[in-house]
């Protein structure tokens, strides 16, 4: 296992209150293995992914354990920090837009970051990595002296990942990297993507609010609910055999474009308030199968062939370890 | 053929609530005072190039495309938010190009737009029932108390209940999915003739996406709605649309009934945009065809089929020819030299 995620706490201080962004997520990524993180807006996939990184906000308290080949970042200092991101594990933000320097050409980009993991490689061989990178990711290296305007959404996209990985790291964290995107430049991004993986083994965490975009991609689907992981499988045992209750409705809320599939379907409502979130199970108030103790009692996650999940309706499935 | 069933025969019939025709938007490309002392030819990019459409009352057109392909520009023109280079908008009969400024201030108010962002186009020191009111204030319809209990209703219609709490908010405390309802709700208040909807659930998680396209598609039934809906991703328009328009820089390349677009999609780029939508079946490996690179630039657009670099079934007479628009059959209309 290159990443293994242990009961991982992230909690934010707010003014409000605390925000249980993460409340005690539990998954390992293998070497070459792509995780699906699904989840609606402000269930803490990004948190996560923060988290993951050592780059959240001080106002953050970050509990359990995060161990990348073994060894537990919570012990790393910020300067072993900066050493570890990039090179050993890089993530690919939700907006390049606001990622990127505007000021700062493409070239310069790739030479800030190379040479701030190897000081020694000098700037002529750190533009040559640069240009493999780019070719790599489609893009004709003369545009290295561009600035970031100059770049359409999907081609800044694609700098972004040419960015995250010319230092080859294990771990990739794509965070909704085809969001802001049109379905075709999505489309090509998510084959460059899985084009790139194939190449330089890498193992990566795709982070969506999408199950669709997922599900060509990963080999393993975490779904987070309200800072929980609630079901946790391969790809294809989400997609045929859902077990929780949300994911079977995520995956019936997904638009299709067979048109024998007519019937709109939608989950009802929004996710809570996580400053005040429901006792009891959070997805309870949305539930279509709910029961009383849904709404008095939390959920343990049980394993139901093959399957993690976190519901009262598998409880007398297995021994019930939760 | 039976005559009654030909297509040409009923649009005669039944009028077009909305009639676009030839329409064109040329923006001039700024040129340096240098380049114009210079002699340098002004350019143009061509965002909107000579687009045909009618709308029926009570339907729905949906207006597909990548970004960059001209929907959003459509869409300001066909509500005269942007003056035309060329062709003619009517609206229920009334041609908007030749409106003076008062005549089109007095007619907003049959013609609403719900844009992408609602966070960007609601005032946030506004109340939402102040906002969606606001259209109401504007146009002098009805007395104060009307208008207020016209914002109660339309709060409930969009389930913002109970409404007098949500009447009370300010837009940083709902949720993105709650806000577009905002903004769906003000556009209607004044009960427009037409609507455009410019990826208006674009922004939204696919599950609250879902909700909202199943609002629009009620309130398309309770409020016999002509609207034109815009988006990239074709899989938004199954449940609202009854006909749909694809478009590629600048020009439509097919328009035809949901069904025939759904079922057989002719276009070459109508079939990429239906491959591009993710398919969540993992097994359901999809036969793939993605095109290559992205829309080129409208100021000096490919010749013959402006799709042709990157269609994959090219052929010579596609480089140079411009294919037109024609019936391939019921109605369906296809510009490609395959057909
Ligand atoms: N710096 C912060 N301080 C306080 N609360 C925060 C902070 N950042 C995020 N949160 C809260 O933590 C929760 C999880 O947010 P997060 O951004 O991780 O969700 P997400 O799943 O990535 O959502 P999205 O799909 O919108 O990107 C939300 O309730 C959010 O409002
Ligand atoms: N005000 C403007 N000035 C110059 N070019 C514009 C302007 N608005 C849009 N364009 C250009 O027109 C083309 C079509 O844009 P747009 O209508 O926004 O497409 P879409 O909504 O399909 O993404 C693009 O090339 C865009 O850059
Ligand atoms: S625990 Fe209860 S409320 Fe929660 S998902 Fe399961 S059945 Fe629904
Ligand atoms: S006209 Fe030719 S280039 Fe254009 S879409 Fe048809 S086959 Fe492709
Ligand atoms: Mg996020
Ligand atoms: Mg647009």
């Amino acid at each position: 296992m290159v990443l293994e995620l242990r009961d991982v706490k992230i909690h934010y201080k707010t003014t409000r209150g605390m925000v249980k962004a993460v409340d005690g997520v539990s998954f390992g990524v293998d070497k070459k293995e792509t995780v699906g993180l699904v989840g609606e807006s402000g269930s803490g996939k990004s948190t996560l992914g923060y988290g993951i990184m050592k780059l959240l906000p001080k106002t953050a308290k970050v509990g359990g354990e995060i161990l990348l080949d073994g060894e537990n970042l919570a012990d790393k200092s910020e300067k072993e920090m900066q050493k570890i991101r990039g090179a050993k594990i890089a993530m690919i933000f939700q907006d390049p837009m606001t990622s990127l320097n505007p000021v700062m050409k493409v070239r310069d980009h790739f030479v800030e970051m190379i040479r701030t993991h190897n000081p020694e490689i000098s700037e002529e061989k750190a533009e040559e990595m640069a240009s493999k990178a780019l070719e790599a990711v489609g893009i004709d290296p003369i545009r290295m002296n561009d600035y970031p305007f100059q770049f359409s959404g999907g081609m800044r996209q694609r700098v972004m990942i040419a960015l995250g990985l010319v230092l080859n790291p294990e771990v990739v964290i794509a965070d909704e990297p085809t969001t802001s995107l049109d379905v075709i430049v999505q489309a090509q991004i998510l084959e460059l993507l899985k084009d790139l993986k194939a190449k330089y083994d890498m193992s990566m965490i795709l982070i969506t609010h999408d199950l669709g975009v997922v599900a060509e991609m990963a080999d393993k689907i975490a779904v987070m609910y309200a800072g929980h992981l609630v079901e946790l499988a391969k790809s294809e045992k989400i997609y045929y055999e859902p077990k929780h209750p949300y994911t079977k409705a995520l995956l019936e809320s997904i638009p299709n474009t067979d048109i024998n599939d007519l019937e709109l379907k939608f989950i009802p409502g929004s996710p809570p308030d996580l400053v005040d979130p429901p006792k009891g199970c959070k997805f309870a108030p949305r539930c279509p199968v709910a029961r009383k103790i849904c709404f008095e009692k939390e959920p343990p996650t049980v394993e139901v062939d093959g399957s993690k999940v976190k519901c009262w309706l598998y409880e007398g499935d297995s021994d019930g370890n939760g | 053929m039976d005559p009654k069933s030909n297509v040409g025969f009923t649009k005669v019939i039944a009028m077009a609530m909305v009639e676009v025709k030839n329409l064109k938007k040329y923006f001039p490309v700024r040129r340096t005072f240098i380049d114009a002392v210079m002699g340098k030819p002004q350019l143009y990019v061509k965002a909107v190039d000579g687009v045909s459409f009618d709308i029926e009352e009570g339907e729905v057109l949906g207006l597909v495309g990548e970004s960059g392909s001209g929907k959003t520009t459509t869409g300001r023109l066909v509500l005269r938010l942007i003056e035309l280079t060329d062709g003619s908008v009517k609206i229920d009969g009334k041609d908007i190009s030749k409106l003076d400024k008062e005549e089109l201030r007095r007619f907003r108010r049959h013609i609403q737009l719900i844009f992408q962002d609602p966070m960007a186009s609601l005032n946030p020191y506004m109340r939402i029932g102040d906002a969606i009111k606001h259209p109401l204030d504007i146009h002098d319809i009805g007395s104060p108390k009307e208008r207020k209990r016209m914002v109660y209703e339309m709060l409930e219609r969009v389930n913002l209940t109970p409404p007098d709490e949500f009447y009370r908010r300010y837009p940083k405390e709902l949720s993105g999915g709650q806000r577009q309802r905002v903004v769906i709700a003000r556009a209607l208040i004044t009960k427009p003739k037409f609507v455009v909807a410019d990826e208006a659930v674009a922004m939204l998680d696919v599950s609250i996406r879902s909700q909202l396209l199943k609002l629009l598609a009620d309130l398309k039934k309770d409020f016999n709605l002509t609207m034109l809906f815009i988006t990239h991703d074709l899989a938004t328009t199954k449940y609202v649309c009854d006909r749909i328009a694809v478009m590629y820089l600048g020009k439509i390349v097919e328009i035809g009934s949901f069904e025939q677009i759904y079922r057989s999609p002719k276009h070459p780029y109508t079939k990429a945009l239906i491959s591009a939508v993710p398919e969540p079946d993992p097994k359901k490996k999809k036969e793939k065809f993605i095109p290559h690179g992205e829309v080129p630039n409208p100021i000096n657009p490919p010749s013959g089929c402006r799709f042709h670099p990157r269609c994959p079934f090219a052929k010579d007479v596609c480089k140079v020819k411009e294919p037109e628009l024609k019936d391939v059959g019921n109605g369906q209309m296809v510009a490609c030299h395959l057909y």
